[in-house]
C-alpha cells in the first residue's frame, strides 16, 4: 500500500466523522453565514444617532441658529432639554445623553460685540471615541453657524481636498465585510482542527490510531484535510455571498484569492493540530484555541490598526496569519492587487503552516515515545 | 425526595466537590481562568489603540516655497504623521498599494502666493480607502493641522482670525483622552463573558458525549439543586478571574476606581448568572461539545465583544442589529462596569441593568431545569 493510499482513506475516515453528523454540518454552515451578516453590519466605529442634552441660558439669535443648526444635523437623533448643569450631569451620568451643551446666558450678547462666543460642551469620558467625534461634529457646526451668522467674517482659507482610493464614499461595510472572513474562516477551522488528535484521547481510540500502519505524517496530514477542506469551502463561499448580500465590489483574481484562502486555512489547520497534540481531551483543546484566537484576532489590525500597536507587537504581528489575510482580503476586494503584491503576504502564512505542522509532528512523535 | 431531605445537602456538597475536582485537575482551566484574562488585559491596555498615531503619510511638494516647506516641517513635528517625502504621486502610488503608506498629501503649485492673496488653494489628500478608519481619522487630522498653522500663519500675514461660535469640549471621567479607560473594563467583560459562557458550554455537553448524564441523574437530588452545584464552581472562578482583571485594571494600567467594591460585586454576580445559565443551556441543549462551543462562541463570546456596545456605539448599528442587542447580556453589563471605575456608584444605572442580568439568569435557569427534566421522561 502507497502512502497515498493511506493518506486518502485516512482523510476520508476524517471527513465522515465531520460531516455525517447532520448538527455539525449545519454548524458549519449556518453558523458562518449568520456571523458574516450580523457582525459584519454592526461593526462600524461610524457615530450617528447622537442624542444631546443641552442647558439653555442664553435667549438670543445665537443660540437660536446653533440649536436650529444642531436640529438639523443627520448625525444627531434628539436634543434634550435640561433645566440646570447638575441636571445635566446627571443625564450623562446615566447615560440618557452622550453629550451635554451648556450655552452661557450671554452668548447672544458676546455675539452682539462681536467677540467669540463660547459654548462649553460636556462629553462622557467613558465613551471616549464617540465622545471626541461628537466633538468634531459640533466644532463643524459651530464654525458653519459661525459663518452663517456673519458671512464677512469667513475669510478665505486653505481646506484640504480628500479623495478616498478604492472606496470613494468610505463605507465601512467595504472594509468589514472582506475582514469578517478572515475572522470567520479561522474560528471555523480551528475549531474543526482542535479536535482532530484530542477527540482520539478522549474517546479512548488514539492508542488504536498509534496503532496504524501508517507513519505519523502521514496521520497528521490526513488529520489536516476537514479543517483544511472546511476552510477553503467557508473562505470560498463568502467571496461569493458577500458581493451579492452587499455593494462592495470583487476587484481582484479569484483564483489568487482561492489560492490565499487555501494557504491561510493551511496555516490555521497546521496551528490548531499543533495545538491538539498537547491535549487531553476536547474541552483542553477548545479551550487551548480559543486562547490562540483571541491574541491572533486583536493583533490582526480588525478591531484597530496596527499601526497603533507598540513596535515590538507590530513585528509580532507580521507572524500572524490573521494579518496577513487580512491585507489580502482587502487588497483583492477593494485594491485588485497583482500577484506580485499577494505574494509577499502568501509566503509568511506558509511558513507558519509549515512551522506549526512540524511542531505538530514532532510533538506527536515525542507523545508516541 | 423532598427538599427537607436532610441529605440533599451533602449530596449537592458532593457534586460540588467533583466539579471543582474536574475544574481543578485540568490545566486548561487555568489557561482560561488565569492566562486569558491576562492576555486579554494585556492586549487590550496595551496592543488596541483608538488613538491612532505615526499613520505613514507621504508628502509631495509641488510649490517648493517657504510657506508649503514649514506646512511640510509642521506636519512631521505632529506625531499623528510619520512624513515620508516623494518627487510625486505616482512615485508614492506603489506604497499605497502594498501598504506602506496610508494617504498622501499634496501641497499644488502655487500655494503660497495663493495664501498672500487670499485666493487659497486647497490641499488635496488621497487616502486608503480601504482602512476607513485610518481614512477618517487622517483627513480629520490633516484639517486640524492645517487649520491650527493657517491660524498661526495669518498672523503674519495680516489676515484677520475671530471665530464667530466656539465649542469648548471637556471629557468628564476621563481628562486625559485614553482609550485605555474605556477599552479595560470593557475588557473584564470579555472575560466573564468567556468564562460564563464557553467554560460552562462544555461541561453538561461533556457528561452527555461520554455518557455519565445518565449516573449523575440517578443521584437522588433534585433537578435545581443538580444544575446549582454544578454552576457554583465556575461561579467562584468567575468572581475569581473578575477580581485579578480589577487588580491587573488598577495596578497594571492606573485605571481609577471610584466605585464601590460591592457594587462591582453585585454588577459582576448579576452578569455571571446570566452567562453562566447561558452556558449551561446551551450545554444541555446541544449535548454535543463541538456544537456547543460554536454555539457559544456565536451567541456568547462574539455577540459580547461586538455587540455590547464595547467596542461599537449601539446607536450607530442598524436599527434590526439595535433591537438584537436587547437580547445580549453583556449590553446590561458595559454600562455599568464602565461607570464602576470611571464614575462611582451609579445606583441609578446600576439597578436595572442587575434586575435584567437576573431576570435572563432565572429564564435560563428555568429553562435548564426543564430541558434536563424532559429528557429523563
Amino acid at each position: 500500500m502507497s502512502w497515498w493510499t493511506r493518506v486518502k482513506a485516512m482523510a476520508l475516515k476524517e471527513l465522515k466523522v465531520v460531516l455525517l453528523d447532520r448538527r455539525v454540518l449545519t454548524t458549519l454552515v449556518i453558523s458562518p453565514i449568520v456571523q458574516l451578516i450580523l457582525f459584519g453590519f454592526a461593526t462600524t466605529l461610524e457615530v450617528r444617532n447622537i442624542d444631546i442634552g443641552v442647558v439653555n441660558r442664553d435667549n438670543g439669535v445665537a443660540s437660536e441658529q446653533f440649536l436650529a443648526a444642531l436640529g438639523g444635523s443627520r448625525n444627531i437623533r434628539a436634543i434634550a432639554f435640561y433645566p440646570s448643569e447638575a441636571a445635566l450631569r446627571e443625564g450623562i451620568e446615566q447615560r440618557e445623553v452622550l453629550a451635554g451643551l451648556v450655552i452661557p446666558p450671554n452668548l447672544s450678547a458676546q455675539y452682539a460685540r462681536r467677540e467669540t462666543a463660547e459654548m462649553g460642551l460636556l462629553l462622557d469620558g467613558r465613551r471616549i471615541n464617540a465622545a471626541q467625534i461628537v466633538a468634531g461634529y459640533l466644532a463643524d457646526i459651530a464654525n458653519d453657524t459661525g459663518t452663517m451668522l456673519r458671512p464677512e467674517s469667513a475669510h478665505p482659507e486653505p481646506e484640504v481636498v480628500a479623495r478616498h482610493w478604492w472606496n470613494p464614499n468610505l463605507e465601512y461595510r467595504w472594509f468589514t465585510l472582506p475582514g469578517m472572513i478572515t475572522l470567520i474562516t479561522t474560528v471555523i477551522v480551528l475549531s474543526v482542527s482542535v479536535q482532530a488528535i484530542a477527540r482520539e484521547r478522549e474517546f479512548g481510540t488514539y492508542d488504536e490510531l498509534m496503532a496504524l500502519p501508517m507513519r505519523h505524517w502521514e496521520i497528521l496530514l490526513g488529520k489536516c484535510v476537514p479543517a483544511f477542506c472546511v476552510g477553503l469551502f467557508n473562505g470560498g463561499l463568502y467571496v461569493l455571498v458577500i458581493p451579492l448580500v452587499s455593494d462592495v465590489p470583487f476587484n481582484g483574481s479569484l483564483v489568487l484569492m482561492l489560492a490565499a484562502i487555501a494557504s491561510f486555512s493551511l496555516a490555521i489547520t497546521g496551528i490548531g493540530l499543533a495545538i491538539s497534540t498537547v491535549s487531553q481531551n476536547q474541552q483542553q483543546a477548545f479551550l487551548g484555541g480559543f486562547l490562540v484566537i483571541v491574541p491572533m484576532m486583536l493583533l490582526s489590525g480588525y478591531a484597530s490598526p496596527v499601526d497603533g500597536m507598540p513596535q515590538w507587537l507590530q513585528l509580532v504581528s507580521r507572524i500572524d496569519p490573521l494579518s496577513h489575510m487580512l491585507t489580502i482580503c482587502h487588497g483583492l476586494f477593494l485594491k485588485g492587487l497583482p500577484p506580485a503584491l499577494i505574494w509577499p503576504h502568501v509566503w509568511p502564512m506558509l511558513a507558519v503552516a509549515a512551522g506549526a505542522l512540524v511542531a505538530g509532528l514532532g510533538l506527536l512523535r515525542l507523545r508516541a515515545e | 425526595m423532598s427538599a427537607r431531605d436532610p441529605l440533599l445537602w451533602c449530596r449537592a456538597a458532593a457534586i460540588r466537590r467533583k466539579e471543582w475536582a474536574q475544574v481543578w485537575l485540568d490545566p486548561s482551566t487555568f489557561g482560561l481562568v488565569v492566562l486569558m484574562p491576562l492576555i486579554l488585559m494585556f492586549l487590550f491596555g496595551s496592543a488596541v489603540s483608538l488613538d491612532v498615531h505615526g499613520t505613514r503619510t507621504g508628502v509631495v511638494d509641488q510649490d517648493h516655497t517657504r510657506a508649503s516647506r514649514e506646512l511640510i516641517a509642521t506636519l512631521s513635528r505632529n506625531s499623528y504623521f510619520a512624513i515620508e517625502e516623494g518627487p510625486s504621486v505616482a512615485v508614492l502610488e506603489q506604497g499605497m498599494r502594498t501598504g506602506d503608506l496610508r494617504g498622501i498629501v499634496v501641497i499644488p503649485d502655487g500655494f503660497e502666493t495663493g495664501l498672500a492673496r487670499l485666493q487659497p488653494i486647497d490641499i488635496q489628500l488621497i487616502t486608503d480607502g480601504s482602512q476607513v478608519n485610518t481614512a477618517t481619522f487622517l483627513t480629520g487630522h490633516l484639517r486640524g493641522a492645517l487649520k491650527e498653522w493657517v491660524e498661526a500663519e495669518a498672523g503674519e500675514l495680516d489676515i484677520p482670525v475671530t471665530p464667530v461660535l466656539k465649542i469648548l469640549p471637556r471629557y468628564t471621567y476621563n481628562p486625559g483622552l485614553e482609550s485605555r479607560y474605556m477599552l479595560v473594563p470593557g475588557a473584564i467583560g470579555i472575560v466573564m463573558a468567556m468564562i460564563g459562557s464557553l467554560l460552562t458550554a462544555l461541561i453538561m455537553a461533556r457528561e452527555y458525549e461520554r455518557g455519565t448524564m445518565e449516573g449523575l441523574l440517578a443521584t437522588p437530588i433534585s433537578i435545581p439543586a443538580l444544575v446549582l452545584s454544578k454552576l457554583i464552581p465556575y461561579y467562584v472562578l468567575g468572581l475569581a478571574s473578575t477580581a485579578l482583571c480589577v487588580v491587573v485594571a488598577v495596578f497594571g494600567y492606573g485605571l481609577p476606581f471610584h466605585g464601590s467594591v460591592l457594587a462591582l460585586f453585585l454588577i459582576a454576580s448579576a452578569f455571571l448568572t446570566a452567562v453562566l445559565g447561558q452556558g449551561l443551556l446551551i450545554s444541555a441543549g446541544t449535548k454535543n461539545q463541538f456544537v456547543s462551543t460554536q454555539f457559544a462562541l456565536l451567541s456568547g463570546f462574539l455577540p459580547s465583544l461586538l455587540l455590547s456596545g464595547f467596542l461599537f456605539e449601539i446607536d450607530s448599528m442598524p436599527t434590526a442589529i439595535q433591537w438584537l442587542t436587547y437580547i445580549v447580556p453583556a449590553r446590561y453589563l458595559i454600562p455599568s462596569l464602565q461607570s464602576v471605575f470611571l464614575v462611582g456608584d451609579v445606583w441609578e444605572l446600576f439597578l436595572p441593568n442587575i434586575a435584567i442580568l437576573l431576570l435572563f439568569g432565572g429564564f435560563f435557569f428555568l429553562r435548564v431545569t426543564r430541558a434536563i427534566t424532559r429528557r429523563i421522561a
